[in-house]
């Protein structure tokens, strides 16, 4: 019998730490010099909701807001995923106890963490055994139908938070701005796993943009799924070495999605899986918009020192596999 | 003394008698094989916002993409027959080259605009109706208008896109050398004048249609 080696991840809004990351940051452990996804590998997903109301939104209506958020995920195209709600429970979130758990917790402490995300996984396969969710009541919460001023709309956070759930990361494509009190603004992004939230009474996360539904995708890839998509890869590089956690997007201006990856080795690799065949812009930044170790783990150096800088060419990807493979050449600041 | 010239020219000459006088016949009936040159002129694909949606739902472009294909030269065969009256009935293939190029600007971090290129090969294969005014005399106006098929490749060719194409256009057939027997019955040249309209192929940018005029050059060759 083959000893399970377990890890253990945390992920929050604001908040991840990550192994091994792929593009879309998209979970992984290394085996044996391959990289093993983290995922689900039996459906449905059950999972329990703790039996605890708070002020303006009870137990069922938070159980409600995760349905309609793992039934949102569940239309990505050509994923397979369902999930089963097993009850309400008295276990508490982020508790090892073999169960899925999703609840609310006060932890005033977490003064910008909204709600986060850990799981357990078997690092040698990649399988997802348990994993928890809390939403931070120490903020105020709105389920209304239109979203609440002053309150946070929990189907939009739940629905980031059920991403990570899935097995994904942060996306970055946004932009931000740093608050004079701290902490980050969006000023506008396209991916609800960006990880920093809209502001209260905002209802724009509650659907998956095309950079969320291309990550979750990649991660429970379907035979239909690997055929009428393609990828776009290469490398970034500065002055001929490769760039370490440069942001790369892909543009593609008939469709007009937008979806993002990273360079993810020391020589400047990436992979832009989930795109559409047709031609793409392709462009490089610096991850400057969130907090690195919202992306990658302390361990890593980021290379931040260069402009944003476009492909000079346009980029062709077809259907179940990728193109030629490009450089993007980025300068110094 | 040589004569044979002299004999030769002498008899090519009662051939074009007699040709001129068969000139109808002659051009109505046998096949024709076209080679040439085509100029398509390029045009604007559209534009479009890479966009970002601010917390009031607005749109906020990332960076903004105007996308145009360049002109195209491509290489023209044809194979025509005549099928009743002055009404031919042509098959042609083009194989040429265009740039497309894609604009960027408005970039919200400040990145320098630039422009991303790649040069698309483009195949045609095309069925036509020619319709001449007048067959008789060196000069043989015609209308023309037609429909196809269209492949766009990418440079590395990995990516194809197939789409229809179709043509209207005018022209005139210059006929330099007729004789009314042997294979080889004609010789002369083509030129034309026509709109051609892309439908789909590679999709280049947010119109998914292109209409452009096109000139063409072709040698003739008439059995």
């Amino acid at each position: 019998m083959n000893p399970r080696r377990l890890a253990w991840i945390a992920l929050g809004m604001m908040i991840v730490l990550t192994p091994v990351v792929h593009a879309y940051l998209k979970l992984g452990s290394e085996v044996s010099g391959r990289q093993v996804s983290v995922r689900w590998a039996r459906m449905p997903i059950k999972y329990f909701v703790t039996n605890r109301d708070v002020p303006g939104v009870t137990a069922l209506q938070l159980q409600s807001a995760v349905q309609r958020g793992l039934d949102t995920w569940a239309k990505t195209p050509a994923v397979t995923i369902s999930s089963q709600f097993g009850g309400f429970v008295s276990a508490e979130p982020f508790d090892r106890d073999g169960i899925n758990v999703i609840g609310f917790r006060a932890r005033p402490d977490l003064d910008r963490v909204l709600g986060a995300t850990n799981f357990q996984f078997d690092d040698l396969t990649g399988e997802l055994l348990e994993s928890d969710i809390f939403v931070n009541s120490s903020f105020d919460w709105s389920v209304a139908a239109a979203g609440e001023a002053g309150r946070f709309d929990l189907q939009s956070i739940a629905t980031h938070e059920l991403g990570h759930l899935l097995g994904f990361g942060h996306s970055a494509l946004g932009e931000t701005e740093i608050r004079p009190t701290g902490g980050r603004r969006v000023l506008a992004k396209a991916a609800i796993m960006f990880p920093v939230a809209f502001p209260a009474g905002n209802i724009d996360d509650r659907t998956p943009k095309a950079d969320d539904l291309a990550g979750l995708a990649d991660v429970y890839a379907s035979a239909a799924f690997t055929r009428d998509f393609g990828q776009a890869r290469g490398r970034v590089t500065l002055n001929g070495r490769g760039v370490f956690g440069a942001h790369v997007t892909a543009f593609n201006s008939k469709t007009g999605d937008l979806i993002g990856g990273f360079t993810l080795d020391t020589q400047g690799n990436f992979v832009i899986g989930g795109l559409k065949p047709g031609l793409y812009i392709l462009r490089a930044e610096p991850l400057d918009d969130a907090d690195i170790n919202s992306f990658f783990s302390g361990t890593v150096t980021v290379d931040l020192n260069f402009t944003p800088t476009y492909y000079g060419h346009t980029v062709g990807v077809p259907a179940g596999g990728a193109g030629a493979a490009v450089e993007i050449k980025v300068l110094s600041k | 003394m040589k004569p044979l010239p002299l004999v030769a020219f002498l008899l090519l000459a009662m051939n074009a008698t007699s040709a001129s006088a068969q000139t109808a016949a002659v051009r109505a009936g046998g096949p024709e094989v076209d080679l040439g040159i085509v100029w398509t002129r390029g045009g604007s694909y559209g534009s479009a916002n890479a966009n970002l949606t601010t917390p009031a739902g607005t749109p906020q472009p990332l960076f903004s993409v105007a996308t145009d294909l360049g002109p195209e030269i491509a290489l023209d065969a044809r194979f025509a027959v005549r099928v009743a009256g002055r009404l031919r009935v042509e098959v042609s293939g083009t194989w040429g080259r265009a740039d497309v190029r894609s604009h960027i600007t408005g970039d919200f971090e400040g990145a320098a605009p630039a422009t991303a290129t790649d040069r698309l090969t483009v195949y045609t294969v095309q069925g036509s109706g020619i319709w001449s005014f007048r067959i008789r005399g060196k000069l043989q106006p015609f209308v023309r208008a037609g429909a196809g098929w269209m492949r766009e490749l990418t440079s590395d060719q990995a990516l194809a896109g197939d789409g229809r194409i179709a043509n209207a256009g005018v022209g005139v057939k210059y006929w330099w050398f007729e004789r009314a027997r042997g294979g080889l019955k004609r010789l002369g040249v083509r030129a034309e004048t026509r709109a051609v309209g892309r439908f789909g192929g590679l999709e280049l940018g947010t119109k998914d249609r292109l209409i452009a005029p096109a000139v063409s050059v072709n040698a003739i060759i008439g059995f």
